[in-house]
Parts: C-alpha cells; structure tokens; sequence
C-alpha cells in the first residue's frame, strides 16, 4: 500500500461510526416514508404468553425452501439450523402470542418443482407462511404463484436481485436480507476513496448468469460515475462450478488490470482465489473485492494460510459475524455463539437473514395483534410487516413499506488472518455505513427491469 | 500477443486436459467393455476428492509423500466401491433393460451425495493452499501442480493403453469387449471381469477426485457438474475408447482455452457445437468405429 494512508484510516474511521448508528437509528432525508427513528423498534416478547383470546389452537405452520442438496447444499442447512434455532427460542417462550410454530420444508435443489414445492407447503400442508429461496432466478419465478395464487406471505432471505423488489410493488413478497445493489454501490465508495491514484485498469470476473452480470452493471456504473477516468475492461464470466480458473488468471494478468471486481460465490469464490494465489495474479492486481466473500463457510475453504501478503483483498455480504460488534451488540454475539454450539461453524449470512426472518414473523404478528386484538388475517400480517423494525444479528433490519426491502447496515471488510482467534481468514477494517448512504429510493435500481 | 501467454495458456489447455482425461478414461472404459451408461462416476469422483482430503490434510498433512498415499487410498477405497457396487447393485440388471441401470447409477449419485454429507458434513472442503510452488514463465507462474498434473494424466494413459495391450487380463478385457458369448465360450470368466472393469472404471473416477481436489472446493454435489462436460468428451472421442477419451480431453482442452482468449462468450458453447458437428459426421465418435465394426 501507498500514499493516502491517513485519509483511508480516517475514511474506516468515520464509516466505523456505523456501529454508533445504531442507537440512534439510520440517517434520514433519503427515504420519502417515515424512518425507524419514528418507529419503535419492537421488543420480543420475553414471558410465556397464555390464555390471549382470539388465538388459534394449532400451531402456526412455517415452510421454508433452500438448496438442501447438492452442491449448494449448505446454504439449506445452515439456514435451516437457524431457522430451527429461531424457532425453538420461541417455542421455548411459549410461542407467538401462545401459539407455537411448526416447520416443514422444501428442497430448492429439486429444480423442476420449486413452485410446485412450495404451492405444496401451502395447500396441502397448510403453511402460512413460506420462508427462503437462495437463486433470484426462482425468486422471480415465484412471484406471480405468491401474488396471484397463493396469495401468502413469502420472506426471501437469499435470492439478491434487484428485480424482485425493485421492479415492481409486491403485496405479499418481503426479502429481509441485503440486496446486492447496496453492496456493490460502497464497494466502488471504497474504491472511489481509498484507491483513486492508485488503480487505473478495472477487471471483472463473476458467474455467468443473471447475478454476475447485474453485479459488474452496478459496480462498474458507479464507478464510472465516480472515477471517469478509470479503464473498464471487457468483463469475464465463468460457468458456475468451474474447477480450472487457470486460463481467466492468466487473461486477467496478461490484460493489466491493478483491481479486479468479483461476483463470484461460494466453491467457485474459494477455488478461483485459491488458483489465483498460485499462478501469482496478485503480483500484477493490487486490489481485489469480492462481493460475496464475507461468507464464513467461503473464508473457511479459503483457508487461513492462503491469504496473501501484499493485495489488498476486501469483501462483503449480507452480515458478518463480527459486526455488530458482540461487545456493544449482544444478540449478535449471542446468535453467533448459539449458532457455533448448535452447528460448529460461524454462521453465514443465509443463517443470520433466515433467523432474522422468524423474528419478522413473530414482531409483525405481535405488532397487528396489538390494534386488532385477534389473531391477523394474511392480509393485517403484511400489513404489519411494511415499517417494522426487527432486531436480527446484523442490527435492526427495517422493512421499506413501499418495496417490501429489508434495510440495514452495509459492510465491507479487509481480509486478514483469522489465527490465532479464529480458525478461517476474517474481515477487518470494515467500512460499514447506514443504508441510507448506499440505498437506492425505492424501485430505482440501475438494473433494467 | 505476448509469447508467454501462449505458452502457459496452452499449459492450461493441457493441464485442463489431463484432469478431463482422468475423469473421462473411467466413465468411457465402464461403457466400452460393459455397455453401461454409468451417470454416478461424477459421484464417485466426488468420493475421490474426499477420501483424498481426508488422508492429506485431515490425518497426514500437505506434503507430496501424503498427495500419494492419498490417491492411493481414493483409488482403493472408490475402486472397492465400485467393485460392491458391482457385485451387488449391477450384476442383477444385467440382461434387463439398460432403463433400470440408468435409474440405478442415478439412484446412486443420490445415495453417494448423502453420505459424504453425512461422513463429511455439507460444508466446502479445501486445501488450504497447493502442494508445491509456482515457476515463473515471463509475467506468469505456473503452479507445479499443474505440471505434476500434466504428466500423472500423460503416464495414466500410458499405463492404461499398455495394460490393454500387454497384459493377459487387459487383453481378456479386450476379447470381452468385442463380444462377450465368444470370450465366454473360449473359457474367459465373463463374470469377474465384468466385476474388475467397473471396479478400475470407478478407481480412475477415485484418482480423477484426488487429483482434482486441492486445486478445488469439494461438496456434496461437486460430481454433478463435470460428468456432463465428460459426456462430451467421450462422445467427441468415441465411447469406449481410452484414446478417445484422451483426444476428446484434448479438443476439449484446447478449444476452451482459445475461446476464453479469442472469444470469450462462445467458452462453453463451442465444445457443444464440436460435439455436435462430431455426431453429425461420424455418430460413434472419432476412435468409435473400430469397436463398432468388430462387434
């Protein structure tokens, strides 16, 4: 690293204050709805709640739909054992309102029946409400099942395009996790303020499909806005799985590029970086971000030995472990350290948004029950949801009314060595801002609809 | 275009080859003496990759003493599996229709995907890093792996064409191949053959998943995506033909590699439309017709 230390310190410094952020509430001004700081945030209910009138006697069915099986196998299982965590506290508190909640679920590896599954869940195993979806692609598909069919409740914790709540104005579809919007917009903030001078030729290498090509139009767009001068280069996009990232390496180092944006996830994300290592690409590319690579179970193929000396390699995700820091935020630190007991892995983002979706469920239910003073219908349950603030492990998520989007703070993080304290790589000097930094105003996106 | 690029981008090639090559030789080899279209050797593979991981860095540690012990053990423990499997899943459905051993090696790839994630858990599995340093070529590095890679795929295809024209059984394998009733009436036991055929086709499969895995992240799944692109491999080169196998791994090899420098966007399209043209002009493939004739 050279030149511009001091001002990159500072910029950590300042979006560090994030974390002060959250006690008095997001920045307004952006938003033309009212904000959280008008909207208390809702707190759980601690005891066991009888005897409420206008409480139905069965418990209250939830499905839920992830990759189960193959190779994207574990974002199910790590969102199903926080959904599982999530579920046993409330049921151990009596459950909502008295009412106890039940889970069945789908497997989104079951490709050609995804609508199909869930259309089960609801009507013939009579879930209230369906939580999940880990592809957009499938997200996108289930919207007119959802809106005009089935018309319940569907919380999406994963699937990260724009166009699920940004294209249009969704009744009955909310996602309480990140989009990747937000993400890729501080991704090139950062750029723009820690490495203007000192990068000049940009390069992309991202999945090929959908998501890839979404992410490097936002990233590159901003980017373009904020550092004209900058050399794009032809973007490179992999088929998903690839095992030999050798050939783009040596394309990416031959074309000279000194930052390189990444979309790639997961395997892919670990084996790409991997072989980058070896064949020396971060001799020539002196920044790297990766905008999916603040996923513990990502870091952990990583491998802590294999972070290089040298480049300086950020990543973001839809929550990070660390943050909000466990000192000044105990429900993450409690989260996290419930999570490690129940699976022996930091959670990953899909468990920290999956678990935050239950909570959802629970404030929204409790928040109509208070002016209704009986149980709500589907209709009062959304209701209840648009506003709503929820505690999650990755602090308040407030629900957009307008576009259904769960809003929170925005990360990106340094990759360091994780050892001796922790067994995988970890991010550090993390740059996180409120949401209403790096948000979009609701259905504005720079991807076409 | 810089002459070190082209040198070590058809490194690359080769070495993309070699992996295809290990995993590809398998699957053709069970077709050809045994007429199965086997669709769980990408899980097999899988096992491959596991078994490895385990034995390098989960019991011996990264050294190139533990890479080999470690495709030892994922072709002995993947070999075995293939042999049980044989003996006892496949050996009922011979003669029944090619159907049931479609639905059965399917069923498998299900079977296997659930007890890695219940021996190993649903999480990635990685090496840390590659056993081995890189050599610098100009501007770029090639990862000694790479090489090693190279020449392991080079010396098994060696190995395999001597091993079927030189030793008794591979020529027996052979004899079995071009027609079974007549091996079998020369006294040749069909049988057992049959039982070690599938059982090197899915060592092969075992070795192609140590190999593969510390450049890799292994996960439950992760044999589902390279059996298709293996498919076109076997298919361009003939099935049944460990030559085939070799040249398709090659065409496949090169063509993507020059499509990712030239043309980036026809990467994976490309090698469908070589298989494609191939099928056209000579359905069995380039090294299919040989068998053919003699059947």
């Amino acid at each position: 690293m050279s030149g511009g230390g001091d001002s990159r310190r500072e910029f950590v410094k300042i979006a560090g204050a994030g974390v002060a952020g959250l006690a008095v509430g997001y920045g307004l001004g952006m938003f033309s709805a009212p904000g959280p700081a008008e909207e208390p945030v809702e707190e759980p209910v601690e005891k066991p709640v009888e005897g409420l009138p206008g409480i139905p006697d069965e418990p209250l069915k939830i499905g839920y739909i992830y990759f189960m099986t193959g190779a994207l196998g574990t974002y199910g299982t790590n969102a199903a054992a926080a959904i599982e965590l999530a579920v046993e506290e409330i049921n151990e508190m009596g459950g909502i309102l008295g009412r106890r909640i039940e889970l069945t679920n789908a497997d989104e590896a079951d490709r050609e029946r995804v609508l199909d599954n869930i259309a089960r869940m609801v009507q013939d195993e009579g879930a209230e409400i369906i939580i999940g979806l880990d592809s957009s692609g499938d997200a996108l598909k289930a919207i007119p099942l959802i809106e005009e069919e089935l018309q319940v409740p569907l919380i999406v914790t994963h699937a990260a395009t724009p166009k699920l709540t940004e294209c249009g104005r969704r009744k009955y579809i909310f996602r309480v996790s990140m989009y990747e919007e937000p993400i890729d917009i501080l991704g090139a903030e950062i750029v723009k303020q820690l490495y203007e001078g000192e990068v000049t030729r940009v390069a992309n290498i991202g999945p090929d499909y959908a998501y890839g090509y979404d992410s490097w139009t936002i990233f590159s767009g901003k980017l373009q806005e904020l550092m004209p001068d900058l050399e794009f280069l032809d973007p490179i996009y992999t088929p998903l799985f690839t095992t030999d990232f050798g050939t783009y390496i040596d394309q990416i180092k031959n074309s000279g590029a000194d930052l390189l944006f990444s979309s790639l996830w997961g395997g892919d994300a670990a084996t790409f970086f991997k072989q980058a290592v070896a064949k020396g690409l971060f001799d020539s590319v002196k920044v790297y971000m990766n905008a999916m690579l603040g996923a513990t179970d990502t870091l952990e193929a990583i491998g802590d030995e294999n972070v290089p000396d040298g480049v300086d390699v950020w990543g973001s995700g839809r929550y990070w472990f660390l943050y909000p820091p466990h000192d000044v935020y105990p429900l993450n630190k409690e989260f996290v350290e419930k999570f490690l007991d129940k699976t022996g892995n930091y959670p990953p983002y899909v468990a920290a948004t999956s678990y935050v979706a239950v909570y959802a469920v629970k404030a929204a239910i409790e928040r109509a029950y208070l002016s209704l003073e009986k149980w709500p219908e589907v209709d009062d349950f959304v209701e209840a949801l648009e506003g709503l603030t929820v505690p999650g492990p990755m602090g308040p998520v407030y629900i957009r009314p307008e576009d259904h989007q769960g809003l929170y703070d925005v990360y990106w993080g340094r990759l360091r060595r994780g050892g001796p304290e922790y067994p995988i790589p970890i991010l550090d000097d993390l740059v996180v801002v409120p949401p209403a930094k790096v948000v979009p105003k609701p259905f504005e996106t720079m991807v076409s609809c | 275009m810089d002459i070190s690029l082209i040198v070590v981008q058809a490194f690359n090639a080769l070495f993309y080859a070699s992996i295809l090559f290990l995993i590809s030789s398998g699957l053709s080899l069970i077709y050809g003496i045994m007429r199965i279209l086997n669709l769980s050797h990408g899980a097999l593979y899988m096992v491959g990759a596991y078994v490895t991981y385990t034995v390098v860095i989960l019991w011996l540690g990264l050294d190139w003493f533990s890479m080999i012990l470690g495709y030892l053990a994922s072709i002995l423990v993947v070999g075995g599996l293939g042999i049980l499997v044989e003996r006892i899943l496949l050996k009922p459905l011979y003669g029944k229709s090619h159907d049931l051993q479609l639905l059965l090696t399917f069923a498998l790839i299900l079977i296997l995907d659930d007890v890695v994630k219940m021996i190993w858990g649903p999480e990635y599995r990685a090496f840390p890093k590659l056993p081995g340093f890189s050599i610098p070529v100009g501007d770029f590095q090639v990862p000694i792996y790479f090489i090693f890679t190279v020449l392991l795929g080079f010396s098994v295809a060696i190995v395999l064409h001597l091993f079927f024209t030189r030793t008794t059984v591979g020529k027996m394998i052979r004899a079995m191949t071009y027609s079974p009733e007549v091996a079998s009436a020369l006294g040749i036991n069909t049988d057992r053959l049959f039982a070690l055929s599938f059982g090197l086709g899915a060592a092969l499969a075992g070795l192609a998943g140590g190999v593969a895995v510390p450049l890799y992240t292994a996960s439950p799944g992760m044999g589902t995506e390279v059996i298709v692109l293996s498919f076109a491999v076997i298919v361009i080169g003939g099935m049944g033909s460990i030559k085939g196998a070799l040249l398709g791994s090659l065409i496949v090899g090169f063509s993507r590699v020059f499509m990712v420098m030239l043309f980036p966007v026809m990467e994976i399209a490309l090698i469908y439309i070589i298989m494609a043209l191939i099928l056209l002009v000579k359905p069995t493939g380039l090294f299919g017709m040989e068998m053919r004739e003699r059947r």
